[in-house]
């Protein structure tokens, strides 16, 4: 799975919860939550352990 | 005809047992992504293709289907390249843990199960299918051979159930089924009809597919049951299969017709965030929430629309049945009843539990 990016989104109500924003080749864009059984989710932490991959914090 | 004749009539036959087939939809014709897919993806719903090599690919459903069928899954090659080193080149469903647990595999009476399928390619030869466990560390294949070229081909093949090995039965994959178009000569092979520990899909005898340019592959009809007898495909209704669908990808829109398909509702939590709880089936798990990718391709209407500057996300409230979903918005009034809605007809939401 190629990500252009992976950014932290923070919850409006609780700023210490977060989901992840993924940026796809094909422009299309998904919302991830951290649930370990999410295959995006294991994806993007399978590629941070690798060093392929960095989450970015939200601006 | 007495009550016991009647009730062993219905024992008997085959076609009147239901909840056979693990495989979900195994005569391909739930298909909610739409279109076609040239890389890595799902071009049905619930089979996903991992195609690494250089050849180029569709993959889509198609009508073109054996007597008692509608659709297939259809993978052409477009110019075809030999896959290389550690590349695959799979068709593959992924069947949840859930689902398997009555094999029993990984325990001594484990049970056989047996894999049918309709197959058509223009290249004949070898072709592998396999069987894995989630760790990818039980593997058994089994070889097939496609004899006559652009002809559908009935294929049953029975594999042993195995007594040893960790097979997961909850929301992850219990059983990893999947067939090889040719992976590369990096990838490990394993010998047929045997257990091994290898992470492989193909045997030495794997036909080259995806080296061919122009080549083409069906498959339908798949089914994976109990026993070492294949029955007849368990057709299931459109919308059963669906829903089982559903449980791993559901997807709202586009619509063919209106270019402001309502959406999701739920109101304006502020001046600049709408706010939604989508509700469903429970999903496998949390899902992933797809969009378009666009902002403009969606708005938030209440007493007047609200310009979205940010596609729709999920907040991390959302649970595999309810999800909270948020949208930044301009120009909206704190505490109003809204709806999302779409601004043109290839819009939509989408949520990704898949395995």
């Amino acid at each position: 799975m190629n990500f252009v990016s992976v950014t932290k989104r923070y919850s409006q109500e609780n700023p210490s919860l977060y989901t992840l924003t993924v940026v796809l080749q094909d422009g299309k864009i998904l919302s991830v939550p951290l649930d370990p059984a999410n295959r995006h989710y294991a994806e993007i932490m399978r590629q941070v352990a690798a060093g392929e991959l960095t989450i970015q914090d939200a601006e | 005809m007495s009550k016991a004749a009647e009730l062993a009539a219905l024992i008997g036959s085959q076609s009147a047992l239901s909840h056979r087939n693990f495989v979900i939809n195994g005569a391909m014709t739930i298909h909610q992504r739409g279109g076609s897919i040239s890389a890595t993806g799902f071009p049905v719903d619930r089979f996903g293709i991992t195609e690494q090599t250089s050849a180029t690919f569709t993959g889509e459903q198609s009508t073109t289907a054996p007597t008692g069928f509608t659709n297939s899954l259809l993978i052409t090659i477009g110019t075809g390249a030999s896959a290389t080193s550690t590349q695959y080149a799979i068709i593959a469903e992924n069947i949840e843990g859930n689902n398997i647990a009555r094999l029993g595999f990984g325990a001594s009476g484990a049970k056989n199960v047996t894999l049918s399928f309709w197959v058509r390619s223009s290249v004949t030869g070898t072709f592998c299918a396999s069987i894995k466990n989630s760790a990818a560390n039980r593997v058994y294949i089994m070889e097939y051979t496609i004899s006559v070229a652009d002809t559908w081909e009935y294929k049953t093949l029975t594999f042993p159930g195995d007594t040893t090995g960790t097979w997961l039965t909850d929301n992850g994959i219990g059983i990893r089924l999947a067939f090889d178009l040719g992976s590369g000569s990096g990838t490990p092979t394993g010998a047929e009809n045997s257990w091994i520990t290898t992470n492989a899909t193909r045997t030495s005898n794997q036909t080259d597919f995806v080296s061919n340019s122009g080549a083409t592959f069906y498959l339908t009809g798949v089914q994976l049951e109990v026993g070492e007898q294949a029955t007849p495909f368990e057709h299931r209704s459109y919308g059963d299969e669906l829903a089982r669908c559903q449980r791993y990808y559901r997807k709202i829109g586009p619509s063919e017709t209106s270019s402001n398909m309502p959406l999701i509702s739920g109101g304006t939590y502020d001046t600049t965030q709408f706010q939604a709880t989508y509700t469903c089936e429970d999903m496998r798990t949390q899902p992933t929430l797809e969009t378009s990718g666009t902002a403009g391709d969606y708005q938030v209407y209440s007493t007047g629309g609200k310009t979205v500057t940010a596609v729709p996300a999920l907040d991390s409230n959302s649970e595999p049945a309810a999800l909270d979903i948020r949208v930044n918005i301009t120009g909206a009034t704190a505490g109003q009843y809204a709806w999302l809605r779409t601004t043109n007809t290839t819009a939509y939401l989408a949520f990704d539990a898949e395995l």
